[in-house]
């Protein structure tokens, strides 16, 4: 049996494709081996395993008092965005008011500014009305920053949306709000769910923003690096690696998610 | 009988002047079948819009059981409507589709239960209960949009372009099957069509429609024995327009001359004066081709002219003939055992057939 041509080209590809892969995860991988090694020093070889670093982070009051922060700011974040963007997203879908194609673009501003000019017009923002620093003023912030990703994403969802479903319902005598709930919410669902997440993963790691917008509270990022200003310590591989299976569980219950809704049981 | 519905000089313009009603009035009794028949953008679905409430009119009124409801929201109508693309709820089983409009009223769900089931096997479909809209075939699919749309047992039940979606071998079934549920249930039904076939087959009576004005409307046999203009004519079915200039002037028949042949023409209505250009019609299966066994009668009119094409088509024969004027004479055929395709004049043969006067409708020119 001789060879067929294109045999040395599947091989190329699924070459190159692991190499991809490696570029993508060894940064990852290193993380959570020296998480588990028993030398303070991120270095190699490796010296032993140990469970130490996740002993000594998960009783580090200052990093769980960051952890925290970090938490309630994305949650909020979240909120902010779903209750300022839905309602745009469905005006700029469903009405025509003067200045709309202005206004559409104009809300995807925030996205591409880079955070750093997010960041200092909102600080100056906040000091011209006299505002205090705090927790609060972060959030405004990522809410500013991130509150277009639910209006592009739950937008183009109802592009695609058949609106003669809901003539459907409203044919078969549901009220507005009816047909909001049963017919719209369940098809609109998986983008609401998904630009939730993304708001949320991205305000967690927001750096810049927060930066100009933090008071005597600090965020995770905020933490995370100024202690590694002073070298990398294996507690702060030991954080990163249970964020990274948070995120991994997050996001395996969103997939999960988004198939249950394309075939929901009842 | 009885009036269900009225719908009263209905006007309708919408963004960029484009008009989609202009005065369209009718009245529906119950129990009918009638079905709005026009080419896209003749304002027959805008129409069935305004009688759903999805549109609202810019002027006129839509009169339901005696009662105004021009400017009701759909919610609150008692009328149901099958939309074109069936509009099934992708997120739900076939049996929630059916079972919403009732769940959405609060019905026990003991009779909610016993009426799903009820519709499910009215439309055959008992199997596919579980089943999500996806996964159903699109004659499937239609059957549940009907189940959906008679669950509420509407006032009266709105089809728009129900068929468009079927192959030509279902869409012939279903027309009949629908038919036949349409006249079990004593339901009025109102269908909007661009498929004259189908509005004929089905209708009780058919209202024609362009450019937002209603043409004509009246029962199928009307419509086709007695077209209101030549676009009528055309439009239901295959018609020939004959340009002709009248010649006579009688007090009950009239001869007008077309190419080389004179016509003697007994609807007379639209005939004033001598020299007036005229439009005939005739229906291509009326004419009636000469041969040894059929000499024409004397008022029957006699056209000569040259076979130029032929179509078979099994059971009809169709036939192009020159008769000197701008368009050809189409003349349809029935084949018998008598007459088969064997025997037909070949292409370029001299053709003698006569047109009885009857079967002419005359147009003034407008």
């Amino acid at each position: 049996m001789h060879k067929k041509p294109f045999d040395f080209w599947n091989n190329a590809v699924a070459l190159a494709a692991f190499c991809a892969f490696v570029f993508l995860y060894l940064p990852i991988v290193t993380l959570i081996l020296f998480s588990f090694n028993s030398n303070n020093v991120t270095k190699l070889p490796l010296t032993g395993w140990t469970l130490d670093w996740y002993a000594k982070a998960l009783t580090n009051s200052d990093l769980l008092t960051a952890l925290w922060n970090s938490i309630i700011v994305a949650i909020a974040t979240v909120f902010i965005c779903l209750v300022i963007g839905v309602p745009t997203a469905f005006a700029l879908d469903r009405f025509q008011f003067p200045g709309k194609n202005l206004f559409r673009r104009l809300v995807l501003l925030p996205i591409t500014l880079p955070g750093i000019i997010t960041g200092v017009s909102i600080l100056s923002f906040f000091s011209m009305v006299n505002i205090p620093l705090s927790l609060w003023t972060v959030i405004v912030g990522h809410g500013t920053a991130f509150t277009a990703i639910v209006v592009t994403s739950l937008f183009a969802r109802l592009q695609r949306f058949d609106r003669r479903l809901e003539e459907a319902s409203a044919d078969a005598g549901a009220q507005p709000w009816q047909t909001f709930l049963y017919i719209t919410l369940p098809n609109i669902r998986t983008a609401l769910i998904g630009s939730g997440l993304i708001c949320f993963t991205l305000s967690f790691d927001e750096i810049p923003v927060t930066f100009f917008l933090t008071g005597r509270d600090n965020t995770l990022p905020m933490y995370i690096w100024s202690v590694v200003r002073r070298g990398i310590t294996p507690e702060i591989n030991a954080i990163g690696t249970i964020i990274i299976i948070t995120s991994i569980v997050i996001i395996f219950f969103s997939i999960l998610m988004i198939n249950d809704d394309s075939n929901p049981k009842k | 009988m009885k009036e269900i519905l009225e719908v009263r000089n209905l006007n309708k313009v919408f963004a960029g002047d484009i008009t989609a009603a202009e005065d369209v009035s009718f009245s529906i009794q119950e129990g009918e079948f009638v079905t709005l028949l026009g080419p896209s953008g003749c304002g027959k679905t805008t129409t069935l819009r305004m009688i759903s409430g999805f549109e609202y009119p810019d002027s006129g009124q839509v009169i339901l059981d005696n009662r105004d409801v021009t400017n009701l929201a759909p919610y609150k109508r008692p009328v149901n409507m099958m939309f074109q693309d069936f509009a099934l709820w992708p997120h739900m089983t076939v049996t929630r589709n059916i079972a919403y409009g009732l769940t959405i009223s609060r019905i026990d769900k003991d009779t909610i239960q016993s009426e799903v089931s009820k519709a499910l096997d009215l439309v055959d479909l008992k199997a596919k209960a579980n089943s999500f809209p996806q996964d159903l075939s699109i004659g499937q699919k239609q059957r549940i949009a009907l189940a959906r749309a008679i669950i509420k047992k509407p006032r009266i039940l709105l089809l728009d372009e129900p068929m468009s979606a079927l192959d030509a071998k279902l869409r012939e079934s279903m027309q009949t099957e629908l038919r036949e549920l349409q006249k079990s249930l004593g339901m009025t039904f109102i269908m909007v069509t661009h498929d004259q076939t189908e509005a004929m087959r089905m209708s009780d009576r058919i209202i024609v429609m362009r450019d937002g004005q209603i043409i004509q409307a009246g029962s199928p046999t009307d419509l086709y024995e007695s077209p209101a203009t030549p676009y009528v004519a055309e439009f239901l079915g295959q018609a020939n327009v004959i340009d002709a200039v009248v010649e006579n002037v009688g007090p009950r028949h009239c001869t007008a001359i077309a190419g080389k042949s004179v016509f003697t023409l007994q609807d007379i209505d639209a005939i004033k004066t001598q020299g007036q250009p005229i439009k005939l019609c005739v229906r291509p299966e009326k004419i009636i081709i000469l041969n040894t066994d059929h000499a024409p009668k004397d008022d029957e009119n006699l056209v000569e002219g040259t076979l130029i094409n032929t179509s078979y088509s099994g059971n009809s024969m169709r036939y192009e003939v020159d008769i000197g004027c701008k368009e050809s004479l189409i003349i349809d055929q029935q084949l018998t055992a008598a007459i088969s395709a064997i025997t037909v004049p070949l292409d370029g043969a001299a053709i003698s057939c006569c047109i009885p006067p009857q079967a002419i409708s005359v147009f003034a020119n407008t």
